[in-house]
Order: structure tokens, then sequence, then C-alpha cells
């Protein structure tokens, strides 16, 4: 090989094309020559690989004022090559990209832009969801009739009675861990009957609902925006559309209806169990007898502690049944998605969950409830 | 080297199956199956729905592993060897519904062979991808995820992945499946095409019988009753068959 000669005898894989550039780029950079042939030899096979690559060391020796010469050996596969590939040279010009180098900071500034943006529109989808939602209710007190009774009952039947058994056994075991975590620094004072306050305050006030909204959102959130999202992929809530059913007479609201009836009936629940498992450690290993402890709970809850947690209960209950209609109903086609929303819609409702329970404790706070 | 030399096999055959015998679980689909593929052509596998079209072109892409018998790709007998990478980088396979990786764009599909199997930087990677995309007409669509695709552009897409290594072979399955007639036609010629202007040889599994007149050099017909090859020519060739099943599915 004489000097600035290159000989492309064959192609055998693209790494190979790769390592031939980098010895023409070497030479350049080291020589400095004012021109260099590249002759491929007759068993290369003209395809799109080495398009790529003569293209490149086109730019390279025009970036770098070097000559190129060209040369198949073959000439018919030179031919062969120019007409294929002379009607795409024209459109690359079009797809070559200026270089788009952009400073770290302007592109977190451009995410930070593009997430608020989106939250701004997420947040008039969901408050005109929510407005279309009273609008539907508003809707069904004046023709009760089209309130879906039996869909609702069987919704609070699964949305409920059937998270009774979870419910139960997680506060029953929160009840018990508050209760031992508290026994262990009042014995030493002897204040063991406190036992029982602090259970039923931490329950009532907070404990219950959170426990009940995060599970219901695993349960229902999940399954609402599963159920819905599949039946928009299956074209069902077109051909409901078609069909002159109202999808928030038939699906959302009495969906919604059944959590907001589930959500408070369960945290009532779970605050009957929550208490039977501070009562279990109180007796076993406090010598706190369950009636005592019964008697000292009615002493120190009072109405408002009560109120405070249905309130919350309630808020919960609607986070949950919005959340998870609102996310079924965005899902886009394509079977991924339902998955998607399913996590996104489940995440959502905890995030919506903590900020209203923060809400009205704050509420609670400010009137003295 | 030696699985490498491609002008050595100019006119030859370039797939042959000796012997085969396909099938799951035990029970065979296809036996003792015999038949050659040449360089350059377009071969399309025909037959009622099935016959083992499909499984065939499984085992032939390296989906499936025969019961017996021999397939030799480019001269390799490639199930002794258990398919190799080398073999698997030189064909493409063109999936009926196209087989895009649906978290992924069209651009970073279509990326994704180059990606994974050469040392190209990103600047190459992307002329190839456009090249391809070009050839396919789908270059304004290099950024929609496939969920925003229609069926035909799925199968371009797909098409233009199949082809992004520069293969020298490239198997279809069924690459009409549920696409309008214009839609077809437009594949068809994209096939055509590519055999012309690139020399790719091209196995088609497909029962459009529009589309077989249109584009086979050569047709190999499998039929359930004898599990295997009822008949193999031209399309003309088989119009004229001896064999009344030939002969009832061309015609029209």
């Amino acid at each position: 090989m004489s000097e600035g000669v290159f000989y492309l005898e064959r192609l055998s894989s693209h790494d190979e094309l790769r390592r031939f550039w980098l010895a023409i780029k070497n030479f350049i950079e080291t020589r400095k020559t004012g021109s260099i042939e590249l002759v491929i030899g007759p068993a290369v096979a003209p395809g799109a690989a080495i398009f790529v690559f003569i293209r490149r060391v086109e730019f390279l020796c025009a970036e770098r004022g070097v000559e190129l010469h060209l040369r198949w050996e073959d000439p018919a596969k030179g031919s062969q090559f120019s007409a294929t590939f002379d009607v795409f040279r024209a459109k690359f010009a079009f797809h070559e990209q200026p270089s788009t180098k952009v400073s770290w900071l302007t592109r977190l500034l451009e995410g930070a832009g593009h997430w608020v943006f989106r939250l701004c529109r997420e947040s008039v989808t969901i408050a005109s969801f929510v407005g279309r939602l009273t609008e539907g209710v508003v809707g069904l007190v004046f023709r009760p009739r089209r309130f879906r009774v039996e869909e609702w009952l069987f919704n609070i039947e699964h949305v409920g009675a059937g998270a009774m058994p979870i419910v139960g056994v997680m506060s029953f075991l929160i009840g018990l861990v508050t209760a031992f975590q508290a026994s262990v620094q009042l014995r030493q004072f002897g204040a063991n009957i406190f036992v029982a306050d602090l259970v039923a305050l931490a329950m009532v006030r907070e404990l219950s609902p959170l426990i009940t909204a995060i599970l219901m959102a695993g349960r229902t959130t999940s399954a609402f925006t599963a159920e819905i999202g599949t039946m928009k992929i299956n074209e069902e809530l077109d051909a409901l559309k078609t069909l002159n059913v109202d999808i928030f007479d038939f699906l959302v609201i009495p969906k919604t209806g059944s959590s907001l009836i589930a959500g408070p009936l369960l945290t009532a629940w779970s605050f009957f169990t929550g208490l039977l498992g501070g009562m279990t450690v109180g007796y076993l290993s406090l010598e706190v007898s369950p009636r005592s402890f019964m008697r000292e709970v009615y002493g120190i809850l009072t109405v408002a502690d009560v109120w405070v947690g249905f309130l919350k209960s309630i808020f919960f209950a609607f986070i949950v049944g919005v959340t998870g209609c609102y996310m079924g109903l965005a899902t886009e086609h394509g079977a991924d998605s339902v998955g998607r929303q399913t996590t996104e819609a489940v995440i959502k409702a905890l995030f919506f969950i903590i900020l209203a329970d923060a809400f009205v404790t704050v509420l609670a706070h400010v009137f003295n409830w | 080297m030696s699985l490498t030399g491609k002008s050595s096999l100019d006119g030859e055959e370039i797939v042959r199956v000796s012997n085969l015998s396909v099938g799951y679980s035990g029970h065979p689909i296809l036996e003792r199956v015999s038949f050659a593929v040449k360089k350059g052509q377009i071969v399309t596998i025909l037959g009622t729905s099935g016959c083992g079209k499909s499984t065939l072109l499984r085992c032939l892409t390296g989906l499936l592993e025969p019961m017996d018998g021999k397939v030799f790709i480019f001269d390799v007998d490639v199930w002794d060897m258990n398919f190799p990478k080398e073999i698997r980088t030189r064909m493409g396979v063109l999936f009926q519904a196209g087989g895009l990786l649906g978290s992924f764009s069209v651009f970073d599909n279509v990326a994704f062979p180059l990606r994974e199997s050469t040392n190209w930087p990103e600047s190459w990677i992307r002329d190839m991808v456009y090249l391809k995309l070009e050839m396919v007409g789908l270059a304004d669509f290099a950024h929609y995820m496939p969920s925003e695709l229609s069926g035909g552009m799925k199968k371009r897409a797909g098409l233009a992945r199949a082809l992004v290594l520069d293969p020298p072979l490239v198997f279809c399955d069924e690459p009409l499946a549920g696409l309008d007639p214009l839609t077809a036609r437009e594949i068809d010629s994209l096939l055509m095409e590519l055999n012309e202007m690139l020399n790719i040889t091209l196995v088609v599994v497909t029962h459009e019988l529009v589309s077989i007149e249109r584009i086979s050099d050569h047709c190999i017909m499998l039929d359930r009753s004898v599990k295997g090859v009822i008949a193999s020519g031209t399309v003309g060739e088989l119009k004229e068959h001896s064999h009344p099943a030939v002969r009832d599915f061309f015609r029209h």
C-alpha cells in the first residue's frame, strides 16, 4: 500500500468499516497530505453500510481540506452504487442536524418548564373531570332513575366488604405495634393506662383513615384504573358512546359513589380492630383490663376527634375513587398503557391522600377541633 | 472469515433445507422437507392455514429447534452450531405485526441492532437509520412511538429494522396480513425494490394470492395432507400443476 492509498478489499463486518475509517483519520491527522485515494475492491458489494462509510470519509476529508479520490475497482459496482445512493445523498442534507450542544442548565430549566406546563395542563383536565362529575351528580338528583343502583351496590361489596379482612388485620397489627412501642416507655412511669389514650387518639385522628386510604389506593384505585383502561383499549368505551350511554353515569359515578360509602365504613372498622390490637397489648403486658381500657378510651375521645377522622376518610375515599376513574379514562391506546396508568394512578392517589391529610390536620389545628 | 465471504455465494443456494422435520412437543407438523433458496430470488412459501408455513419460518429464523434434519444458511449448518450469532446478524426478520419494541421510538427501534452489534458511533448510526427509514418512506416518522403508527407503517418500520445491518437475506412472516390492498401493494413493491436494488434474497411466508403472483420468482407450496412440500416452481408452473389441491389454491 503506497502512501495515501487505502484499499478496502472486502467488507466482512460493520466493525471493520469503523476500524478502516479510524485508520484513514489517523493517517490524515499525522501526515497531513493534500490527497488520499480510497479504492474499493471488487469483492465489496455496495450496501448501505458502505454508503455511510463513504459519506463519513467525505465529511472527514472536507473538514480537513484533504482531497478524496474514490475509485471502485469493479466499475459496474461503482455505477450501481452511485445509481442507488445518489437518490439518498440529496435527501441527506435535510437530515443533517445542526449540532445541538445544549448546556445542562438549559436542559434542566427546559425539563422543569415542561414539568410545570404539564402539571398546569393536567390540573385543568382534573378540574374539568371533577366538574363533569359534579354535573353528573346534580343531574342524578333530578333524574334519580338514571342512577345505577345495582352497579353501585356491587362496587360497595367489592370495595368495602372485600377489603375488610386485609384492613382488619393491618389495623389490628398497627394498633398492637403502637401500643407495644408506647408500653416500653409508659411502664417506666407507671403510666400504663395511658396506652389506651394513645392508641385511641392516634387511630381515630390519623392512623385509621390513613391505613384504610393506603390500602384502598392499592386495591381500589388500581382496580378502577385497570378496569376502565382495559375497556378503553377494547373500544368498549367508544361502543358505549355510540350507544348513547354516558360514561359518567355508567362508570364514574357508581364507582366513586361506592368508594365514598366504603371508605368511612372501612375506617370505622379499622378503628375498631386497631383498638382491639391496643387492648391485646394492654391486657397481655401492661395489666390493663379491656374494661378499664375502654373506659379510658371513652374518657379521652371527643366528638371532634371522631369528626376529624371521618372528614379525612371522606376526602380520602373521594380521592381514591376519582383518581382511579380519571386515570382509567386517561389511558391511551396500546396494552402497555394500562399497566403504566395503573402504577401512576396508585402513586397519584397516595400523593393526594397525604396532601389531603396534611390539609385536614392543619385545618383541625386552626379551628381547634 | 469463511462465514462472511459473501461474494463466493453468487448464484448459489443461500438457504438449503434437507430432510427437515419440525413440530411442537413431539408432534411433527412438517416431515422430511427439503428445498433450496437461490441467491437474489424472492421465494414465497405458501399454503392453507395450519400447513406449517409459520412453523417452518420459526425454524429458519432460529426461533424453533427442528426435530430432525438440517438447515444450511450461507452454507453453515446453523442448528448444528446452535444458530450462531454471526448468522443471525446477517439475516433480517420481519414479524407479522412488525415486532417493534413498544417502549422505543421508531428511530431507536431501527437503531437497536446497530447499537447492539457494531462499534459504530451515534453519528454513523443516525445516518444509517435515516437511510433505511428513507428507503421504507418513514424518515418523517422517526420520532413516533410504535403505538402511534398505523399497521402498514409498523410493518415498514419493522422492515427498516430488519434491513439495518445490510443483511443479504430477509425473512418475512405474512407481510401483508391485515393490510388494505393499496398498502399491501406498497409493501410488495418495497420488497421487490429491495430485491432489485440491493440484491437481497427474500423468503416470504404468505397466502395472499395477488401478492404471490406479483412478487415471487419461485414458490414453495406446503400442504397439511403430506406434512411437507406438495409443489414448487414458478407461479405459472404451479397453476398448471397436476395436483388438484395446488390448482385449487390458484383458482380465483
